[in-house]
């Protein structure tokens, strides 16, 4: 086992890893944050998508020990106050999300893209959520929410 | 070795490697990292990740292909030299490192040396290698004025491709190149007249058949892609 510090959403966290851990595991065993979800567990499915200093990464392809001296964003940093981020108001208006298993690392992935908002181009988003596997939506809500949250007009569909 | 982690952690997960000893590259960033184009070759750190090059925008053809590596937030932390090491037969990094003349600088504790990319790739997810040694850096050498174009199929956006070409054509239009991906146990190299290219590349695949797509279905589309790419760059007839 190794002594960990970590920093998640702002907070210090003392972890107690095994090297072997990885970084979902610890955000969601030890800085007790269960909003970030665990699907594939090989990189395939973008649940566990979090910031890690501002950079969307898979937590589960990451060891917690390669997050030291990083700063961890995850999906409970989002909201502020009781008032939802734009990304969630979007996507619960616009029924982006049904079971909410993959909602967490959707929101990651495209907070990521949030500080550039207004120079973000549709490929750019599709191409982000490319990355996620929802099993619920079949996607349309999702491209519509996050169309209106960076103020794009939806692309026409047949 | 773990550099970006993408395909090694997968393989960690489901146990189908299991190593001793693990070493994490990555607060080796200063010496490791970086990217620069000199005297027309392109040196790439082995801890350059792949949407950092992406940006770079240093070669077209690369930027090109690096759009269809996985997913941005699997580009944020993969490399592209752990995508060569890793040698899958279906990565694109392979087939580019092959279409310009790619090699990688290796070091050990004994010394270094430079290892054609042609000549590391062995077969699949196997590469020439040995114990001991690093690979610090990727060279490229796009031949001047070359146009590329990178077309590949996958059942979906980032999935690894079913059979794809990285296709290029020299200035007069009279030599072309194709390297070849998911088409067999490693990428390949056809060139030549751009004519006869697209024959060839058919005749040197050897995909194996899965249940995403049979052997002689992933050998048409090695033509389909291959025909498209070279009649896009204006190297034959459409």
């Amino acid at each position: 086992m190794r002594e960990l510090r970590l920093s998640v959403n702002g907070r210090a966290v003392q972890a107690r890893v095994e090297p072997r851990t990885t970084l979902a595991d610890a955000i969601r065993e030890q800085a007790l944050l269960t909003g970030t979800h665990l699907g594939c567990e090989h990189g395939v499915c973008g649940a566990c998508t979090v910031l890690l200093d501002g950079v969307a990464v898979r937590s589960c392809l990451l060891l917690a020990v390669q997050a030291e001296g990083a700063e961890v964003t995850t999906v409970e940093a989002l909201a502020s106050g009781g008032e939802l981020h734009p990304l969630q108001r979007a996507l619960h208006l616009r029924h982006g999300l049904q079971c909410g298993f993959c909602t967490a690392g959707i929101l990651m992935s495209l907070a990521e893209l949030w500080p550039r908002r207004g120079e973000v181009t549709r490929d750019e988003i599709i191409d982000c959520l490319g990355g996620h596997l929802c099993r619920c939506t079949g996607y349309v809500g999702i491209v519509r929410a996050a169309e209106d949250a960076f103020g794009l007009a939806p692309e026409e569909t047949g | 070795m773990l550099a970006g982690g993408q395909s090694l952690m997968p393989l960690l997960a489901f146990r189908l490697a299991r190593p001793a000893l693990l070493v994490d590259l990555h607060r080796l960033g200063a010496e490791l990292g970086g990217m620069h184009a000199e005297d027309g070759v392109v040196r790439i750190g082995a801890l350059a990740r792949q949407r950092e090059v992406e940006r770079a925008g240093l070669l077209p053809v690369l930027t090109e292909a690096l759009g269809h590596v996985g997913h941005p937030a699997i580009r944020n932390r993969g490399t592209v030299v752990g995508s060569v090491c890793h040698a899958d037969p279906a990565a694109e990094m392979c087939a580019v490192a092959l279409a310009l003349d790619g090699s990688l600088e290796l070091r050990s504790a004994g010394g270094g040396r430079e290892v054609a990319v042609d000549d590391l790739l062995a077969g699949p997810f196997t590469t020439t290698l040995v114990t001991g040694e690093l690979a610090t850096a990727l060279r490229l050498r796009p031949p001047p004025g070359w146009r590329w174009r990178v077309l590949e199929v996958a059942r979906r956006a980032g999935d690894f491709a079913l059979a794809g070409v990285v296709a290029g054509v020299s200035p007069s239009g009279g030599e072309g190149r194709l390297a070849v991906f998911g088409a067999g146990p490693r990428a390949y190299l056809v060139e030549g007249d751009p004519g006869e290219l697209a024959e060839r590349a058919i005749a040197a695949a050897a995909p194996a058949g899965d249940l995403h797509g049979s052997a002689a279905y992933r050998r048409h589309l090695v033509g389909v892609v291959a025909r498209r790419a070279l009649a896009a760059l204006g190297a034959t007839a459409a």
